[in-house]
């Protein structure tokens, strides 16, 4: 990291002695200036009663900036982070919800809400897979609740932390259920590996209905590379956030850190869900995954199996199975504006002789594909023999 | 004769000779009307009334919908206007009769004196209600931009100062508020004499349908004379604050508010294609790899250049939401403010001479005198205090700009009326 120049010290003790503490983590006035205004806010929400002169006011502001000073993430400090109109809980040991995720869920219950209207009315179910905080699967819920008069969402995490934080999010932001109707539930459960419970919540096996099916399967998982978080990562999310939401398999240094893709992409088989969106770190891990998807190569699987399935024939079949295979980029919903972009035409890159839409504005954030009705009649069973 | 004329001054003889009397008279354009009414509305009103009866007559002997629909529209002011007259010409009668001799005459003549003047007042604001036209962002809620004008940081207090006076008026009002921007300027930690800071923007949203209405006057430059507190000779500084007043949207507006949005007619339409927004990216990977707590977001509306920059709230959705709504709202008043230009340059040159734009001074503040002055209507209040907290001073200079605008706003119509009339003429002429 550069030094900081140190005229900038001064400045910020010319606004307030506790600027000089929160310059080391924010590094510009700009938004040292906003830290310190939004953690004033939240000690004198917190304690209405003493004026910010009073020394109870200034020793909490003390603390709390120091706090900050040493690289604590402010959404731990002031235990909150907004998304989208809701106001998501956080604590240290759960990923913080990042903007890039709202950007997108917000995109996302836009396009949700579109189809519902041109649908029928039927159940909406939703699946987050490493749901954190819950911000994705809370997020949706409240967009769709007023136009889906059965909306079921369920979250799961192999966190016990990040459940119960979920579940108080629900109880935080005040979200009304419907028992039957409108459900928002949390379960604690591991993907690779799931228990019984979490095997009949997967496969919807309570369900009255066979055909129940998942509208939308959503992911944040964990995708940053071994070698990616000592580089990449800033030192407040390598010091302050758990290594587990970041870093698949954190434990061991040899898996890849597609695995949560491959494990997701394995399981659509034979979950046919109507459409699927998962965040990813860059164009190259979207490039991955979008082969990935078309391949249908299950990493877990044989590699004698992974050259079976690289026929020719069968890559043709997979590639047409979706309708929609997107690549978007941080701010989906608005259009690229960089100097390069002067044809009207959306941006594509080419991934085994097909061409997909790159869509929005920013770094490359997440892949959204959606089902035809060839994967969601028949699907992967008579594809694939796999049941 | 000449010789017996005292000694004069050549100069004030030279200045007499450019009748420069009239630099020192205050231009108060109230005139003194019967009924509490100005003449130029009076005026109007009985125009439209021969147009009504003349309308009245030409139905009774064929109908037309047309001709009924227009004697329709007017019948209203045609009433009132008549009303007003009756009870002008009672009142005339009454004052006679105060003059005659009979004694019970009078008596009886002074207890009807008093409620007919309560009539006449009540009758003369029926009148210019039925009158004066309507602003099409009347009704909406506003915004309120506070911006100090180019200087020290003097300006930045008062801008301040204004900020939290608009802020009481609306409290002592019972109007809701929000704050939706209030950033301080960057040099320094500085407090002014009323523990303000150094203002670099504010935005106050008063949430009250008709607000942009009550607000219409207070746009201009607002201009401050005082000691400022880091002044250390003690010299009187001037500077000024520019306040805008923009028409805004509800935010849970109704369908037909969602409908202006999306219509390309309306003044509030905006392309979005023609946005460039701009956010604080973080540099490098993103995601995951970054925690940042940056939510400032910048919106730049190209064909115009108008750049609205929102950092206030945690949340970047909540900065887009209110960056867009203050976009809208700047855009909305441009467009309106170019159509007035139009519409004023077609008018006779006189008029558009009194006009007062934005970049005039419109009120001046003083502290050293304890006076506030509002340069169009020629009001001076007294009690700097109460008018810095929003108190009943500054609601009658206030009141004042309001009625000073209905009257400008008549004279306008008045003046496109004359115009229209003109154009016929000639091309009647041409005929």
């Amino acid at each position: 990291m550069p030094r900081l120049q140190p005229s900038l010290f001064w400045r910020a003790r010319r606004i307030s002695p506790f600027a000089t503490f929160l310059l080391r983590a924010c590094r510009d006035l700009q938004s040292v200036k906003n830290e310190l205004r939004w953690i004033s806010e939240h000690v004198s929400q917190a304690a209405p009663a003493f004026s910010p002169r009073s020394f109870p006011y200034k020793t909490r502001m003390w603390q709390l900036c120091e706090r900050r000073a040493r690289g604590e993430p402010l959404q731990y400090i002031l235990g909150t982070q907004p998304f989208g109109e809701l106001d998501i809980r956080c604590r240290p040991g759960v990923l913080i919800p990042r903007w890039e995720t709202e950007a997108y869920t917000l995109e996302l219950s836009r396009i949700l809400i579109d189809e519902i209207s041109s649908e029928k009315k039927q159940p909406m179910r939703i699946l987050d897979v490493c749901s954190g905080t819950g911000c994705i699967a809370l997020q949706l819920y409240s967009q769709l609740q007023p136009s889906c008069p059965s909306l079921h969402v369920r979250g799961l995490d192999i966190s016990q932390e990040a459940i119960s934080l979920a579940r108080e999010n629900v109880v935080h932001n005040a979200l009304v259920q419907n028992p039957g109707k409108q459900t928002i539930r949390f379960l604690h459960g591991n993907i690779f590996n799931p228990s019984d419970a979490v095997r009949d919540a997967l496969y919807l096996s309570q369900q009255s209905d066979d055909t129940a099916k998942w509208d939308l399967i959503i992911s944040n998982p964990p995708y940053v590379s071994n070698r990616s978080f000592s580089r990449d990562t800033t030192r407040s999310v390598r010091n302050f956030e758990p290594k587990l939401a970041l870093v698949p398999n954190h434990t061991h240094n040899d898996t890849s850190e597609d695995i949560f893709y491959a494990r997701l992409l394995d399981l659509s088989k034979t979950l046919r869900p109507k459409r699927m969106l998962f965040e990813v770190a860059g164009m190259e891990q979207a490039l991955r995954v979008v082969r990935m998807i078309f391949l249908q190569q299950p990493s877990l699987s044989s590699p004698a199996m992974r050259t079976s399935e690289k026929g020719e024939a069968g890559k043709e079949l997979h590639r047409d199975l979706y309708t929609v295979v997107q690549i978007w980029r941080d701010d989906p919903s608005v259009q690229q504006q960089h100097a390069a972009r002067e044809s009207e035409k959306d941006e594509v890159v080419t991934v085994e002789g097909r061409e997909i839409t790159v869509k929005g504005d920013g770094k490359v954030r997440s892949v959204y594909f959606v089902g035809g009705d060839s994967f969601n009649q028949f699907g992967w069973s008579s594809v694939t023999g796999r049941g | 004769m000449l010789t017996v004329a005292p000694w004069v001054c050549r100069s004030c003889v030279r200045s007499l000779k450019h009748a420069g009397v009239s630099q020192f008279l205050r231009r108060a354009s109230t005139a003194a009307i019967p009924g509490g009414l100005p003449s130029s509305l009076l005026e109007r009103a009985r125009k439209i009334t021969v147009e009504h009866d003349q309308l009245n007559a030409e139905l009774a002997t064929n109908f037309d919908e047309k001709i009924a629909r227009r004697a329709g529209e007017i019948a209203k002011i045609a009433t009132a206007f008549k009303d007003l007259e009756k009870a002008r010409a009672s009142l005339t009668e009454l004052e006679s009769l105060i003059q005659s001799d009979d004694e019970e005459l009078r008596e009886l003549a002074t207890d009807d004196l008093a409620s007919t003047t309560a009539e006449l007042a009540s009758l003369g604001r029926n009148l210019s209600l039925a009158l004066t036209p309507k602003h099409p962002f009347a009704d909406m809620h506003c915004l309120l931009e506070i911006r100090p004008g180019p200087g020290g940081t003097e300006g930045r207090f008062f801008a301040d100062s204004l900020f939290h006076m608009y802020e009481k008026y609306c409290a002592n009002k019972g109007y809701r508020t929000r704050v939706v921007k209030h950033e301080a300027s960057d040099n320094d930690g500085h407090k002014g004499s009323d523990g303000e800071i150094a203002l670099q923007e504010a935005v106050l949203e008063v949430l009250e349908p008709g607000a942009y209405q009550a607000f219409r006057g207070e746009a201009g430059m607002h201009r401050v004379q005082r000691v400022p507190v880091t002044e250390v000779k003690g010299r009187t500084h001037t500077s000024a604050v520019a306040i805008w007043v923009l028409p805004s949207f509800p935010e849970t507006g109704g369908a037909d508010m969602e409908r202006d949005v999306e219509n390309p007619e309306s003044d509030f339409y905006i392309d979005p294609t023609e946005v460039r927004t701009e956010t604080m990216r973080a540099r490098g990977a993103g995601g995951q790899h970054v925690n940042k707590t940056e939510s400032a977001i910048r919106l730049t509306h190209i064909p115009t250049g108008t750049t609205v920059s929102m950092q206030d709230s945690r949340s970047q959705s909540a900065n887009r939401v209110s960056a867009w709504r203050i976009l809208r709202s700047r855009i909305a008043q441009q467009r309106r403010e170019a159509r007035e230009e139009l519409a004023r340059s077609l008018r006779s040159s006189v008029l558009s001479q009194s006009q007062i734009t934005r970049g005039d001074k419109i009120r001046t503040y003083n502290y050293q005198q304890d006076r506030c002055t509002d340069h169009r209507t020629g009001l001076d209040v007294h009690n700097i205090p109460n008018v810095m907290a929003g108190g009943e001073m500054l609601d009658k200079v206030m009141a004042s700009v309001q009625t000073w605008l209905a009257e400008r706003d008549v004279q306008a119509v008045l003046a496109d009326e004359e115009a229209a009339e003109a154009a016929e003429g000639k091309q009647a002429v041409a005929k």
